[in-house]
């Protein structure tokens, strides 16, 4: 296959992670880059970098319906033998007018799949322990409604993984995250720091409050965290707890 | 099972991400289903601190039916108009990612590029079309789509840094 070169063009630097991203390469060039994904870090984060950057395409893709009974055979998949469906009725966490919820059903989304990663690490985490409600969850929105942050927390691991789905103009300050007992007044969980998804520990001195009904809160404060305890800046989101 | 609630909230949106590739509603089943069951065996080295999950999702559901693509018999060849056959829709309104700032930035940015550049972009990211076919569909030599993929990748990336 001889290569022509436009006789105007300048020689082009080849972005391999691009191309691989666009989906142009083809053959050993495809599969050469895919085995590299496994062991070579900095070509990974490349292409992670593309998958984002190019990601917004997909908005032009027109969603579909997945075929009917595409979610059993999938469930037996991965559980075989295991009696997944009928699933018991729960109460859903998001509206569905549209087919297709932008940010609400990606933050589900997202929490989902963080759960999974929460379920699925304690490998004798029991099913009765998970029927008792051993992860809740939040969607903390701001006063108008907007989403900001989805929060799960996997009761048995005293851990709880913060999402942030929108904007936060935090300017100099630092938001730091609440828990509000049904009744009491706001304890301390983190100063949230850095971007995307973040996995805290729940202290110890809130971890019995950490129940449904309580709320999640986020609120604006000096750099490191309320110095007093208590919340003392504008509070950005908030969010009831509930069972997943 | 957290998982059935990442399959309702996004089986739809993938299974239009397979069936724009493959065409085939028979093939883009087949693939969903390896594509949530490999949601679910990797979620444990999913690094929600560098993607988002939906990209994290979609990206496994492009490659996968890029690599059934490819797969084909070479009789069953692509449309040769496919490539072409990309209208230059206006932006959709729905915002699949949570970063709306980084899609508009695309979008700016694509803007930026010439017409054919951006369809070919477009066409090769949407539709999974090889250099090869993106050339016949714009009726230009191989070397020339190449050279109009390369130099479009770069500028997007600088655009979208700057």
């Amino acid at each position: 296959m001889s290569e022509q070169v436009p006789p105007s063009g300048p020689e082009v630097e080849r972005d391999l992670a691009a191309e691989y991203v666009l989906g142009v390469l083809e053959g050993p060039a495809r599969a050469s880059v895919a085995r590299r994904l496994a062991t070579d870090a900095s070509l990974r984060a490349e292409v992670e970098a593309w998958e984002q950057r190019l990601a917004p395409l997909l908005d032009e893709v027109s969603p579909a319906p997945a075929p009917e009974g595409l979610w059993a055979r999938i469930a037996q998949a991965i559980e075989p033998g295991a009696n997944l469906a009928p699933f018991p009725a729960r109460p859903r966490l998001w509206d569905r007018p549209g087919p297709w919820r932008a940010a609400t059903a990606m933050a589900v989304a997202a929490a989902a799949v963080l759960a999974i990663v929460v379920v699925r690490a304690p490998p004798t985490l029991s099913p009765s322990a998970q029927a008792a409600g051993s992860i809740l969850a939040a969607t903390l929105k701001t006063t108008d409604g907007r989403p900001l942050y989805v929060a799960t927390i996997d009761r048995t691991r005293a851990a709880v993984t913060l999402v942030r789905v929108g904007a936060v103009d935090s300017g100099s300050r630092s938001p730091e995250l609440w828990l509000i007992p049904v009744g009491g007044k706001p304890r301390p969980v983190a100063v949230l720091a850095g971007q995307g998804a973040l996995s805290l520990p729940v202290p110890s001195s809130v971890r019995s409050d950490a129940a449904v009904k309580a709320v999640l809160a986020v609120s604006l404060e000096p750099t490191g965290g309320s110095p007093t305890g208590a919340p003392t800046g504008p509070v950005i989101a908030t969010g009831v707890i509930a069972a997943v | 099972m957290a998982l059935r609630e990442v399959y309702e909230s996004t089986s739809a949106k993938l299974f239009g991400v397979c069936l724009r590739i493959l065409g085939e509603p028979s093939e883009a089943e087949d693939v969903l289903q390896e594509v949530y069951t490999t949601v679910w065996r990797k979620a444990s080295t999913f690094d929600g601190a560098r993607a988002s999950p939906i990209t994290w999702m979609a990206a496994i559901a492009r490659n996968r039916s890029i690599d059934r693509l490819r797969a084909r018999p070479r009789a069953r060849t692509e449309p040769i108009e496919a490539a072409l056959a990309i209208a230059d829709p206006s932006p959709s309104a729905e915002t699949m990612l949570q970063d709306a700032q980084g899609s508009r930035r695309l979008r700016g940015c694509l803007d930026e590029l010439e017409e054919p550049h951006r369809i070919a972009i477009r066409a090769a990211f949407l539709d999974g079309h090889t250099y090869d076919v993106l050339a016949r569909g714009a009726g230009v030599p191989l070397g020339t789509m190449k050279s109009w993929i390369r130099r479009s990748l770069l500028k997007l990336k600088a655009c979208m840094e700057r």
